[in-house]
């Protein structure tokens, strides 16, 4: 429980940069194939909604909100599992906690 | 004049200034300035230029500001000084705006003498002496005091006595270095420009070198000497285009720029020239004429701006003159000029051997040389006959004297010759600058190059038409032709070969390079051609400017950065360079140095010299071989004569040049009050990055480093996921895990969202109706099952925290619509208990809250610490209430409730969640016929001393009438709540208990015994209830009443433990309220109206406690201010419900009773026919469900208002959101429980209870003429109890009536009756309940007086206000 208080480590901001890339590639694929398919509800604005890039405090900040979830992910699994006499967290634990956890982030 | 500008130097410390020369010199210059504006200006336009009116303002006003600055610390003296003597190019903004603005004459330049004296300076001085000192100007930048107390020299690197000197001096005046080269030039200039760069922190400072690669070389020789951080620093060139360099401008602080670029963009005004404080000038030699350093400079002087200009040379100039013009042109006020025999620099120079070697002419072109003399001599003869030129061997001429003896001919006989003589001596002339040019190819370069030359010359007609018929130069031409063709090596090539492979064996050819300098291209593409064949150890480029020529295409200046970068990095060792080569590239491993003409100018000879013998770390001396190929002869002789020459000007700059040049003034930049000290430091420099080659690291770390970083399987487990993410969102599945979802999870740092909450409210409303619906089944029908579900989120409110539950609790207790709420709050429940429970709303929802928590929390362990505060905070607000109320109930029920809840609440702690359930059922059923056998056993166990003393009164009571059963029975439901709310808190806290038990029982003395128990309120309630119901049974004269809860309880227990319990509680709850009611009827049915007022009142405390309790639980602060509010509010309220009270009670007495005795009558209905009412119940609350949401939000405004607040403290979002719906929900109850009443009146059993509600009235009524406000409070609490009694029984018989009847639509109908009724039959109880209070207990009164003034004031007003929005809507 007391785990976290530790300066822990965190996310590789390029690897949350690359995950974020990745997903607007395929947003913007994605927008794309929508607006060919239907130009007139997309606006042309729109096309550029999809960021390409992430500064570094924004990226430093996912990496911290990540770590943040995680770590409450864990250890909320981590009392279930707790509760129930378990001393490893299986994906059952992480599995009841995980709506109300999704829901507070 | 002179006097200044000749030792500005000294007179800046020096104290004795001559104020009389000054003064003299003022006078001077102001006599001059009408010459100067007339005579003098190099560049009219250009000043014109640069002194726009608003510039010269905006100096002004800067000017000023940093005059005032300076003038703090500077004494009167000293600020005379740097007027006079600090600013050589201070601005005159006067003078410009006044005199010289139109005619551009701003500043005078006196060129005579080489002193520049800018009549500004005068101006400022001649208005210093009229008093107005306002004018004069430092700088105009803002200088960092603070910064300025020190100056920081780095000893990063070896630190060097002659570059600490020149740099200390540097820093304060304009300062021209000259230092051989390789010894630090730049070092200085970093160290300077670093100091200014921490002095000015807006200042801009420029480096100005005059090529680009010197500028890139420079800039991170700087970089690597202070650390300048890269964000302040850049490089502009040509390459920048203007519009970005004019932004570069504004954002940077360092420039490192070639001259071009600064002096372009200074009279484009994008350089910000106002803000400049140090201009550093490399290879200043290169100052002369109009060259764009001399341009910018005096661009600068013009504006004017006040900088510091650093000006570094390894050779300023081979003339004297030379020099004084470099020194006038860059404003220079101190020459520092060391050489290798300085005691102080020579420690650092290393060891440069050179090497004169002597390389004999090739057979051929001596052969070729014989012949071209040939030709020469005739034609030098005619010359000389002509006495044009002096006749001497016709061997020494060059080109250059000949081109000297042409001018002369020109100038001084031209005249006297007649035309055709002129005609011929011109072309003599030619032709022989032709052929000793040749020569002088053939001689330094070898044949080829003289073949070209002259092949060139045979296409040229002038030239063929003089030796077109000259045998011997034929044959020299096919000489040369023949032996280039041969591809015969000139000698110096094969020479040069020699030292060259020489070289590379002895030296490493990876470390080792090589530079050979040649005056042609021509040349260079020669030693190109050679050096290709000689193939591997030499890896040779050429190096040549970017000029193209004929046959030469020049290098851009991007192929000579790549050139240099290539020969930095070993790819080349050998760069063959024309002059381009010369100047300022530091490669520290070239070793060494071919020139491979000598007879250039000793200035580039020092130059090309200078490119070696750099490296002078770890192996500091390596040997530097110096070869001069040189032709004996011409070529050799003029080496000679050269270097001679240039030993002279050394001569000229010892001792500082003081006595061969005249200087400028500079100003000091820095006010002399300001003695920086030195601080060595060691400075941290991070590494310098190319500005390329960052755009290709920051490529690098973006694209390519993610992509290593992520395996294959790693990015398709990604592209996996997402993609599952786009095309079927994937979600949790709340299936899985249903109970989980029900109830907040454990947080660790991040607390629930509202949104988890709603969710949660979600899941136990689903799961309650899906559980309840099976145990209803089970238990009586399905009816309820939908009802559970509207209500469950007011259930699940309850459940999803305790001290929800709590709250929900006591609200529903507190409020008029308390009965609504239980009756919602029973029906999400869903559990057999349900049907009871709506019976007894307060009680069930106790009961529900209790079980919930317990059962959803398996560990009760989470809720202990909110319920200890909780408790405590009910403790306080109870307290003052208490007192009375405790004398009235606790004699009966305390002892009761106490044993049963102590037994309930270990064994719910015992059983699981579901196991406590049914425990508890087991237990109450248990428990009420247990509970009248063993409550004074109980009592006197848990709370002995209260209820031992509550027990007698209350005894006392119920001896000397029915008044104290009623507040009994009041205190009862109460206490039920109450207690669930303290058993809640006391469960963890037993010893906080028995304290909150007996505030409890100053509320309701059930309470306090249940509280007492601590263990679960719900059990406690029940047995409560059970007690109560016993109790008052026994109590009770009315045998109907006793009887009802009897069977009804019987008949819980028989249908389900949980119904039985449910129904137990229930039964008791309304079986003391009946027999009050009857009690009270037979005694007055005329105090309904007191009644009315004394449940109005009872109805504002709940809410008031409600919203204490929640405050003190969530926030104190929030508490205190609802409580005010609510206090506030409260005796308004009260007054005029009291007054409206009165009359309605009068008036609708019948009405009233007649509902009364309906809902009674269901009651007891419902009592007889348990699984029927039960059915009917859940019925009415589904039917009441959606009703009541929509009015509970405009009657409980208040109290909502308050709940969200408190549950927000608590911490879990759900808390606003399920208050609310609690509120809501229990003013629907209320307002359908009011509708129903009227139904009910055909019910028989609706009489009795109107009878006791009346006789409860009565009582109150009586005793409220005699309460004050005071006494309503203190009556207030037991009302509540009352009221919630009296809400139960409605509720009950709501209930039943409601399934007949369509509840909907009388409930419309109704609202506004029901409403009015509510009010009238809560204010009766209440009032009774005080007079109760006041008759059995005056000593305790008034203590509970003062508390429950406070108490009572603050739920009031939630009352009212809930009472008022109900009727209107009604209406």
């Amino acid at each position: 429980m007391e785990s976290t208080s530790n300066p822990s480590p965190s996310f590789d901001p390029d690897l949350i940069h690359a995950i974020y890339k990745h997903v607007w590639r395929k947003k913007a694929a994605e927008l794309e194939k929508n607006n060919g398919a239907s130009d007139v509800g997309a606006g042309p604005s729109r096309k550029n909604v999809i960021p390409s890039g992430a500064n570094a405090n924004a990226l430093k900040l996912s990496c911290e909100l990540l770590r943040q979830f995680v770590v409450e992910a864990v250890q909320r699994a981590a009392s279930i599992a707790e509760a129930e006499g378990a001393t490893t967290i299986a994906p059952t634990h992480l599995e009841r906690i995980l709506p109300q956890l999704l829901l507070d982030f | 004049m002179a006097s200044t500008s000749s030792v500005p130097v000294h007179v800046i410390d020096d104290d004795d200034f001559d104020w009389e020369a000054a003064a003299i010199e003022i006078d001077n210059v102001r006599c001059g300035r009408a010459d100067a504006s007339t005579t003098n200006h190099s560049i009219p336009n250009v000043n014109a230029n640069y002194f726009p009116p608003e510039n010269d303002y905006g100096t002004s006003y800067s000017n000023h500001f940093k005059k005032e600055n300076q003038k703090k610390f500077t004494n009167g003296k000293q600020s005379t000084l740097d007027r006079f003597i600090g600013k050589g190019s201070s601005s005159g903004v006067e003078n410009v705006r006044g005199s010289s603005v139109s005619d551009g004459a701003g500043f005078s330049r006196n060129e005579n003498g080489g002193n520049v004296v800018y009549n500004n300076d005068v101006d400022n001085n001649y208005d210093n002496h009229e008093g107005d000192s306002v004018e004069e100007s430092i700088c105009c930048v803002k200088l960092d005091h603070e910064a300025a107390k020190t100056w920081i020299y780095p000893v990063n690197a070896e630190m060097r006595d002659y570059q600490y000197n020149i740099t200390q001096k540097a820093l304060f005046t304009n300062t021209l270095v000259v230092l051989p080269t390789g010894l630090g030039k730049t070092l200085i200039a970093a160290v300077v420009i670093y100091n200014y760069f921490r002095w000015f922190p807006e200042g801009k400072i420029v480096f100005a070198a005059p090529s680009r690669p010197l500028v890139m070389q420079q800039i991170e020789a700087c970089h690597n000497i202070v650390g300048i951080p890269q964000e302040f620093t850049i490089d502009l060139t040509g390459q920048t285009n203007p519009t970005r360099r004019a932004g570069l401008w504004k954002h940077k602080r360092v420039f490192f720029v070639t001259p071009q670029v600064l002096e372009k963009d200074i009279s484009s005004g994008s350089c910000l020239v106002k803000q400049l404080v140090c201009l550093v000038i490399d290879e200043a030699h290169r100052a002369t004429g109009n060259y764009s350093y001399c341009v910018a400079v005096r661009q600068l002087m013009a504006v004017p701006v006040q900088l510091r200009i650093l000006a570094l040379s390894a050779t300023p100039g081979s003339k004297q003159q030379t020099i004084q013009n470099v020194i006038d042109n860059l404003q220079v006020s101190t020459l520092e000029y060391r050489d290798e025999s300085d005691h102080d620099v020579a420690p650092y120079v290393h060891e440069r051997t050179i090497e004169l070697i002597q390389v004999e002419m090739g057979k051929d072109a001596v052969e070729i040389n014989d012949l071209l003399v040939d030709v020469i001599s005739p034609y030098v003869s005619r010359l000389g006959k002509h006495g044009v030129i002096q006749n001497r061997d016709v061997q020494t001429w060059s080109p250059h004297a000949l081109l000297i003896s042409r001018e002369n001919y020109r100038q001084f006989k031209a005249e006297n010759m007649p035309d055709t003589k002129k005609i011929e001596i011109e072309g003599v002339f030619g032709v022989l600058i032709t052929l000793y040019h040749v020569r002088k190819l053939l001689s330094s370069h070898g044949i080829k190059p003289a073949f070209e030359m002259l092949e060139e010359k045979f296409h040229q007609g002038s030239f063929v038409r003089f030796v077109s018929r000259n045998e011997s130069l034929i044959k020299a031409k096919l000489l040369m032709q023949q032996s280039v063709t041969h591809g015969a090596p000139s000698p110096k090539l094969s020479k040069m070969l020699d030292i060259l492979l020489d070289h590379f064996k002895n030296n490493d050819s990876q470390s080792s390079r090589v530079i050979i300098f040649s005056n042609f291209r021509g040349s260079v593409r020669e030693i190109m051609n050679t050096l290709a064949k000689v193939g591997d150890p030499v890896r040779a480029t050429e190096f040549i400017g970017q000029s193209a020529a004929k046959t030469l295409k020049g290098q851009t200046q991007k192929i000579q950065q790549a050139v240099l970068e290539k020969f930095r990095s070993g790819k080349f060792n050998v760069i063959v360079a024309t002059s381009i080569g010369e100047e300022g590239l530091d490669i520290m491993e070239v070793d060494l140095v071919i020139c491979f003409d000598a007879n250039i100018s000793p200035l580039r000879m020092i130059q090309r010299m200078g490119r070696t013998g750099r490296k002078h770390e770890g192996r500091v001396d390596i040997l530097c071989l110096q070869n001069f190929l040189a032709c004996k002869g011409s070529e050799l002789n003029g080496y000679l004569r050269k270097k001679s020459k240039n030993n002279t000007i050394k001569k000229h700059m010892r001792n500082g040049g003081l006595n061969s040049f005249v200087f400028h003034s500079s100003p000091r930049m820095i006010p002399h009050v300001i003695k920086p000290e030195v601080q060595l430091v060691e400075l941290s420099i991070k590494q310098f990055i190319h500005r390329g080659k960052k755009v290709q690291a920051d490529q690098l770390m973006h694209s390519p480093a993610p992509l290593t970083n992520l395996t294959n399987a790693e990015t398709e487990q990604i592209a996996k996921y997402f993609s599952c993410m786009e095309e079927n969102l994937w979600r949790p599945s709340l299936i899985a895990f249903p109970l989980f979802q029900s109830y907040p999870s454990r947080v660790h740092n991040v607390l629930h969202s509202s949104r988890t909450g709603m969710l949660i409210d979600a899941m136990q409303h689903l799961q309650e109706s899906s559980l309840f619906k099976g145990k209803d089944i089970v238990c009586e029908d399905g009816s309820s099952s939908n009802p559970c579900a509207g209500e469950a989120v007011s259930q699940d409110d309850m459940k999803g925290s305790q001290t929800f539950s709590e709250l929900p609790e006591k609200e529903a207790p507190e409020g008029n619509t308390s009965p609504m709420d239980t009756e919602p709050k029973l029906e999400p429940h869903g559990r057999c208990v349900k049907s009871p429970k709506v019976l007894f709303g307060s009680e069930f929802k106790s009961i529900e809250k209790l079980w919930r928590p317990q059962n959803l929390y398996v560990s009760k362990l989470l809720s202990h610490s909110s319920n200890n505060e909780i408790s405590e905070i009910r403790c306080a607000s109870t307290s003052k209430s208490c007192p009375d109320e405790k004398v009235f109930t606790s004699g009966l029920h305390n002892p009761d409730l106490h044993l049963e809840a102590s037994s309930q609440s270990e064994r719910i702690h015992l059983v699981p969640l579901s196991c406590n359930k049914s425990d508890e059922v087991d237990r109450t059923d248990g428990s009420p016929l247990s509970v009248s056998e063993g409550t004074h056993a109980v009592d006197d166990e848990s709370n002995d001393c209260n209820y031992a003393d509550i027990s007698p009164r209350l005894t006392s009571f119920i001896k000397s009438g029915y008044v104290p059963e009623s507040p009994i029975n009041d205190f009862d439901i109460s206490k039920s709540q109450d207690c669930a709310s303290t058993s809640k808190l006391l469960t963890k806290l037993v010893n906080k208990l028995p304290l909150e038990g007996e505030y409890t029982k100053s509320y309701t003395c059930p309470t306090e015994n249940i509280s007492v128990d601590t263990v679960d309120q719900i059990e406690r309630t029940v047995v409560d209830a059970n007690n109560n119901l016993p109790q008052r049974c026994k109590s009770a004269t009315s045998l109907d009443e006793p009887k009802t809860p009897m069977g009804q309880l019987s008949n819980f227990s028989s249908s389900n433990d949980w119904k039985l319990n449910s129904g137990e509680h229930f039964n008791s709850i309304e079986q003391p309220c009946k027999f009050r009611r009857l009690r009270k009827h037979g005694d007055h049915r005329k105090k309904l109206s007191l009644e009315k007022r004394g449940d109005t009142k009872t109805y504002r405390m709940f809410p008031g406690c409600d919203n204490q309790f929640r405050g003190d639980k969530k926030r104190e602060k929030d508490c205190s201010i609802f409580i005010d509010e609510e206090a506030e509010v409260s005796p308004h309220v009260l007054m005029s419900e009291d007054d409206e009270d009165v009359p309605d009670t009068d008036s609708c007495d019948d009405s009233f009773i007649d509902d009364k005795i309906h809902p009674t009558g269901t009651s007891t209905q419902a009592e007889v026919g348990g699984v029927d009412m039960m059915a009917v119940y859940r019925r009415s609350l589904l039917s009441q469900s959606p009703l009541v949401e929509g009015r509970p939000s405009l009657t409980y405004v208040s109290p909502d208002s308050a709940t969200p607040r408190s549950r927000s403290n608590e911490g879990s979002s759900t808390s606003r959101s399920e208050r609310h719906s609690i509120q809501i929900i229990d003013a629907g109850p209320g307002t359908s429980a009011r509708i129903s009443r009227p139904l009910q009146l055909n019910s028989d059993r609706t009489c009795g209870y109107a009878i006791l509600r009346s006789n409860l009235r009565t009582d109150a009524c009586v005793e409220s003429g005699k309460r004050n406000r005071s006494f309503y409070r203190e009556g207030s609490l037991p009302a509540h109890n009352l009221e919630k009694e009296f809400l139960s029984a409605s509720h009950s018989v709501e209930r039943n009536p409601e399934p007949e009847n369509q509840v909907e639509k009388p409930e419309c109908d109704m609202f506004d009756d029901d409403d009015q009724f509510f009010a009238s039959l809560d204010l009766d109880a209440m009032e009774a309940q005080a007079a109760q209070l006041l008759r059995s207990k005056a000593e305790q009164a008034e203590q509970m007086m003062q508390k429950n003034a406070i108490s009572s004031d603050a739920p009031h007003p939630n009352l009212d206000i809930a009472d008022l929005p109900t009727f209107d809507l009604g209406i």
